[in-house]
């Protein structure tokens, strides 16, 4: 008897199953206009510049709508930089995640390596219209995990040397050229550094935030391997990049250079983002700082095994795993990154600049540049930044990873200690860390500090 | 209750506490999420796991949906599936299933394959593909275990979930899953030594109808014994019975006329010298008794003779006895006579008739013939009897009963007896006649 209502209840059950299945199905058959759905944020400095960058985004979509009849993009606007992240995972564990949408640096190996995004090598390939090459090539790998290509780079950021301009002049020495070497930089900076006021204290510096990590990519190095299993941070090129900080940092007599020393017009040079150089030189009116000076923007000095290689920061774009329509989110992804007007309207209203070549190296976008924001780059400046340019390495657990490796080199920068010497206990350590997915033992830590 | 209704009951709950433990994993991996994202600790969660989690309100409609698939197929199977071919079509599917609802709980739980396997086993059959079945189940029982799993593939913990709840949640949850998970483990357990109980009790079942088979035959084996020393003695007391009678008559007829014929003779020995007349009336009293005497024996040695002789006529006879074998045994038996018509004395056709009748009996019985050819002809006034079979014949002659008995009739008709047993079985008798023609 009971096993007989059981059955009865199970058949009933079924019954109820089959047909929602099928009303989700009819349902889902009957929306006739089909959604692309795109996931943003905008920038929420104090700056006015988002609007011009959601007024690409705008155009964008006007422009693919128009090309792709039937086909409506839905953003979610008024997501805030520091909130994308946490919005897009949290979209992601409930299923909700956009079709397509912005992918910052930080979220990118996480992303690409749980399967979130869609391995867009095939597209790529099917796309004739779509060419690989016109990207620089470095910009591209930013997209790649496991050497397939994940997302395109929206717009990138390189990162400058910026220039006191009026310091150099009082001081009689010339801006350098965009090829100049550590040996010229560290020339000025000797020069520069000097007790102005006569009261006993270094307050004239040659450079603020010039870290390790800048000096070893211009010299060539190579931080990590691409799988994440191994670091390099006791190579030649490393350590003397090491070295020459240390030695750079050693001429202010152990003062540490603050920003104020910056912003009161006292240092000669100071890496800086190119988005923080056109939010400053965009709207001087509104920025309190550096207006008591002159200043402008060259690139990294060139290590001796290395070039004027300087860190490029992407903002990438990529389609979810999970997407239902493929090719239109690819449609819309290309008028995102490869369509020519939307790039150089990137390069022109946003804070970043185009990886696509024929963009970054043509007149054009700058004759746009200065006439819409009054902001003057050379080109030669910025075409030689992003031919040189690295990407950070992408594998999982990197900025865990680079912390450490960051704490280790301050140290052994600090410390008495020889630097080449602590560098490779540091490297034997960082590289177990790595093998083991992230575990060292307490014993070995210790051996550390 | 019958052990099969055990088994079945055992089965039901089995089924009812796996859709328990599915809908708890399901539904806490569901919440869980949903919770998650709306209290904005997804990054947290986020760098914790290694693989992008299913849609959460996906996660128990399919588990649920496939297990009730699951329970379809299970209700719908016949009870044996005789054909390989279904079993293996069902048990597929439901493996399929199986690892269907394993992967949507993120392997959180794979003791539902024991359900699969509680559940073939009731088709269980000595056949390779359905053996490899079962080791193919308990193998992927041991692979899908999470421990080994989650080394290979990502996959996300339970334990990963449960680190947003508090340490009392999350105890209660896990106790509430082992608990669960240990019943039903213990329940496939139970349900394996019932299996094996129920088995244990057929082949019990089977050795002891075995025994009883066994005595049963050992009783029949005694009484064929006892049967044939019946028969032995019945022949022995049909011997003895004959010899009595034999004796009887002998001494009823022979005896009786030699008795009279002795005191009569007595009698005339006293009586010659006193009246030759009378001793002469004597010697002719005597000479009647002699005479009945011999009419006595001829009628006791009638009595003897067959009784188809009896009545017919020796080819007739002959006729009759072979077709009556033909009759009940089946073999083909011809009879050829090239002496045309037989004129014989009766002790000549009593010999030619035993030994036509002892030679077809012994040809059937010992030499399993199939074919017997008889032929009776003569040379001068020899008469010959060929009888010659297609049975197995027999290399070294020995001499029974029935052979010795039918030499002993033809010498005492001064005739001859040759046996072969090269080629089937091959008798020649020759018997001198006192030939006459009519």
């Amino acid at each position: 008897m009971m096993a007989r209502s059981i059955k009865k209840n199970l058949v009933f059950a079924e019954i109820i199953f089959i047909g929602m299945a099928a009303f989700i199905f009819c349902w889902k058959k009957t929306k006739q206009v089909k959604v692309i759905t795109f996931g943003m944020f905008i920038d929420n400095s104090w700056d006015s510049s988002d609007n011009n960058s959601t007024k690409v985004i705008e155009h964008a979509i006007k422009k693919f709508e128009k090309e792709h009849p039937g086909v409506r993009v839905k953003y979610e606007s008024g997501i805030c930089k520091n909130d994308y992240s946490e919005w897009l995972t949290g979209c992601f564990l409930k299923g909700t995640e956009p079709d397509v949408f912005f992918i910052s640096k930080d979220d990118f190996n996480a992303l690409s390596s749980k399967g979130a995004l869609l391995n867009i090598d095939k597209l790529i390939n099917k796309d004739r219209k779509f060419k690989k090459n016109a990207y620089y090539n470095s910009l591209l790998e930013s997209g790649q995990y496991k050497k397939k290509q994940y997302a395109i780079p929206y717009s990138c950021i390189p990162l400058l040397m910026c220039v006191n301009k009026t310091l150099l002049e009082r001081e009689g020495v010339e801006i350098p050229d965009n090829d100049w070497t550590w040996g010229d930089f560290h020339q000025i900076c000797r020069k520069v550094t000097k007790d102005k006021d006569r009261n006993g204290i270094v307050d004239q510096f040659g450079v603020y935030n010039y870290t390790w990590k800048d000096a070893a990519y211009s010299n060539g190095a190579l931080l990590f391997n691409e799988e994440g299993t191994n670091n390099y941070v006791s190579a030649r090129n490393v350590v003397n990049a090491v070295n020459f900080v240390y030695k750079i940092n050693s001429l202010t007599d152990g003062y540490n250079v603050s920003e104020k020393d910056f912003e009161k017009g006292n240092v000669a040079f100071s890496p800086m983002f190119l988005s923080d150089y056109r939010t400053y030189k965009t709207y001087p009116g509104k920025v309190v700082k550096y207006t008591n000076f002159e200043w402008t923007c060259i690139s990294m000095p060139a290590g001796p095994e290395g070039d004027n290689i300087s860190e490029i920061n992407t903002l990438l774009a990529g389609i979810s795993a999970r997407t239902q329509e493929k090719k239109l989110a690819w449609e819309f992804l290309k008028v995102l990154i490869y369509d020519k007007e939307i790039q150089t309207e990137v390069s022109v209203y946003s804070k970043g600049i185009s990886a696509i070549k024929d963009i970054v190296e043509s007149e054009k976008t700058y004759r746009l540049l200065e006439r819409e924001n009054q902001v003057h780059v050379k080109i030669q400046l910025l075409t030689d930044v992003m031919r040189k340019g690295v990407t950070i390495p992408k594998f999982e657990n990197y900025d865990e990873v680079f912390v450490m490796m960051n704490e280790g080199v301050m140290a052994a920068m600090n410390s008495d200690k020889n630097i080449n010497v602590s560098l490779i206990t540091l490297q034997a350590y960082i590289k177990n860390y790595m093998k083991n997915g992230g575990y060292n033992s307490v014993n070995e830590r210790k051996l550390i500090e | 209750m019958s052990d099969n209704q055990t088994l079945s009951y055992i089965r039901t709950i089995m089924k009812n506490l796996n859709v328990l433990i599915i809908l708890l994993i399901s539904l806490v991996i569901m919440f869980t999420t949903y919770k998650i994202t709306d209290s904005y600790v997804s990054s947290e969660f986020w760098d914790k796991i290694r693989v992008v989690p299913m849609e959460p309100w996906k996660v128990p409609i399919i588990s649920i949906f496939s297990f009730l698939f699951l329970l379809f197929l299970m209700n719908k199977k016949e009870e044996k599936i005789e054909k390989d071919f279904y079993f293996f079509f069902y048990g597929t599917m439901e493996i399929l299933l199986c690892l269907n609802i394993m992967y949507v709980l993120n392997f959180n739980y794979n003791s539902i394959i024991l359900l699969v396997i509680a559940d073939l086993l009731v088709c269980w059959k000595n056949s390779k593909l359905r053996i490899s079945f079962f080791i193919i189940l308990f193998m992927l029982y041991v692979i899908t275990d999470f421990t080994l799993i989650s080394n290979n593939i990502s996959v996300i913990p339970l334990d990963t979930y449960l680190t947003y709840y508090n340490s009392d949640v999350r105890t209660t949850i896990i106790t509430i899953k082992s608990i669960l998970n240990s019943f039903n483990n213990l329940l496939f357990m139970f349900y394996m030594v019932w299996v094996i109980r129920v088995q244990i009790l057929e082949n019990e079942r089977i050795l002891l109808l075995n025994s009883r088979l066994d005595k049963a035959n050992e009783k029949l084996q005694k009484a064929n014994d006892q049967l044939e020393i019946y028969a032995k003695i019945t022949d022995k007391m049909a011997e003895t019975r004959e010899r009595n009678r034999l004796a009887r008559e002998i001494h009823d007829t022979l005896g009786h006329a030699l008795t009279g014929i002795i005191a009569g003779i007595d009698a005339c020995i006293t009586l010659i010298n006193y009246s030759p007349v009378k001793t002469k009336e004597q010697l002719q009293t005597i000479g009647n008794v002699a005479r009945n005497g011999i009419k006595d024996v001829r009628r006791s040695v009638n009595a003897l003779r067959p009784d188809a002789l009896e009545s017919l006529k020796l080819e007739d006879a002959l006729n009759q006895v072979i077709s009556e074998m033909q009759v009940v045994t089946n073999a083909k038996i011809t009879f050829e006579n090239k002496i045309g018509e037989l004129n014989f004395d009766e002790d000549e056709e009593d010999a030619i008739y035993r030994i036509v009748q002892e030679s077809v009996t012994n040809s059937i019985r010992h030499g399993k013939a199939t074919e017997i050819k008889i032929s009776l002809f003569s040379d001068l006034n020899i008469v010959i009897i060929k009888i010659k079979d297609n049975g197995v014949g027999c290399k070294d002659i020995q001499k029974g009963f029935g052979l010795r008995h039918m030499a002993e009739r033809i010498s005492m008709l001064n005739g001859k007896l040759q046996c072969d047993g090269n080629n089937g079985f091959t008798i020649i008798a020759k018997i001198p006649t006192r030939w006459r023609k009519k």
